[in-house]
């Protein structure tokens, strides 16, 4: 089974951090209409970076650079706007390294990517399209 | 290189008793098994146990360490049996939640009497698994905690207050 290609390692850590506590996992399942215009048509949509099925939560990654930040804070609020019943979370890529110096502080934190991948249920959301499903327990 | 002092020992000492007779009050007649969590909590355990006023066991798991390759297991089980027993899951610290929401399904599994969660501290900045914590210290902003059990790479276990260290480990 193909990995997703992630965009960013931190998106690779989280991968793996998942896969360590077997948590299943979509990568970049839909993407969200978050901006229409005067018409209703969307102009402008938001792929989260993984949707959790079992928390049903989205969470989207960002790295620390204040622009991107304020990018990505942008897109989660105005999906949450739109979609209040959506429940996301955005992690800095500081967070999924706290998230290893908290609980296995002893551990090296060297590059990998996730252990396994089961299938890639290539289904249409009812948001639009997810290309690049994937599945991972 | 510790920045900050979050909770004295009198504070914590307080917070320990309030917990332990909500426990002892919870649990009357019930024998309830206290489960924790090493390395990290096994000094709270000690001290919570010594304020519950009731007959009560206490025992202990370990998890394996983010670097072992198979993912996270049990590294150490606990000694006596869970099934038909009221469990009461100590943790030093919840996080994200995944960490207690694995231990808490593999314990659910073995089909204990009741199975409820207690925490010293509680840093909801990055929660993902939404949990039931009946029992709850003090909850803490993001920062890297040590002292009284919790640890920075080895280090700091043995004092006797809580405080911020000035860095996370790398």
């Amino acid at each position: 089974m193909q990995q997703p290609r992630f965009a960013h390692r931190s998106e690779a850590e989280f991968a793996r951090l998942l896969d360590f506590y077997e948590v299943e996992w979509l990568y970049e399942p839909c993407a969200f209409p978050i901006v229409r215009d005067a018409g209703g048509k969307a102009v402008e949509w938001f792929a989260p970076d993984f949707y959790l099925p079992e928390y049903d939560l989205y969470v989207e990654m960002t790295v620390q650079s204040p622009r991107l930040q304020s990018r990505k804070n942008r897109k989660v609020r105005l999906l949450r706007e739109a979609f209040p019943d959506v429940a996301i979370k955005l992690f800095m890529r500081r967070d999924v390294e706290r998230i290893f110096s908290n609980r296995l502080a002893h551990a090296s934190l060297e590059p990998a990517y996730p252990r396994c991948a089961l299938h890639a249920p290539h289904t249409q959301s009812a948001w639009g399209p997810r290309p690049s499903a994937h599945v991972h327990r | 290189m510790i920045a900050q002092r979050l909770f004295d020992e009198a504070t914590i000492a307080a917070r320990v008793r309030e917990i332990g007779a909500s426990i002892s009050a919870d649990y009357a007649g019930k024998y309830p098994m206290i489960v924790g969590v090493l390395t990290s909590s096994a000094v709270f355990v000690a001290d919570l146990t010594r304020c519950i006023d009731i007959p009560c066991e206490f025992d202990f798991i370990a998890l394996t360490r983010y670097s072992d390759a198979e993912g996270i297991r049990f590294a150490k089980d606990t000694s006596a049996s869970v099934e038909g027993r009221h469990v009461v899951l100590v943790e030093d610290t919840i996080d994200t939640g995944l960490t207690l929401q694995y231990v808490t399904k593999t314990l659910r599994a073995r089909e204990p009497a009741s199975l409820e969660v207690c925490t010293l501290l509680d840093r909801p900045h990055r929660r993902i698994a939404g949990l039931d914590v009946k029992y709850r210290g003090f909850e803490i902003p993001d920062v890297f905690v040590v002292g009284y059990g919790l640890d920075y790479k080895g280090r700091y276990r043995e004092l006797p207050e809580l405080y911020a260290h000035g860095s996370w480990p790398q």
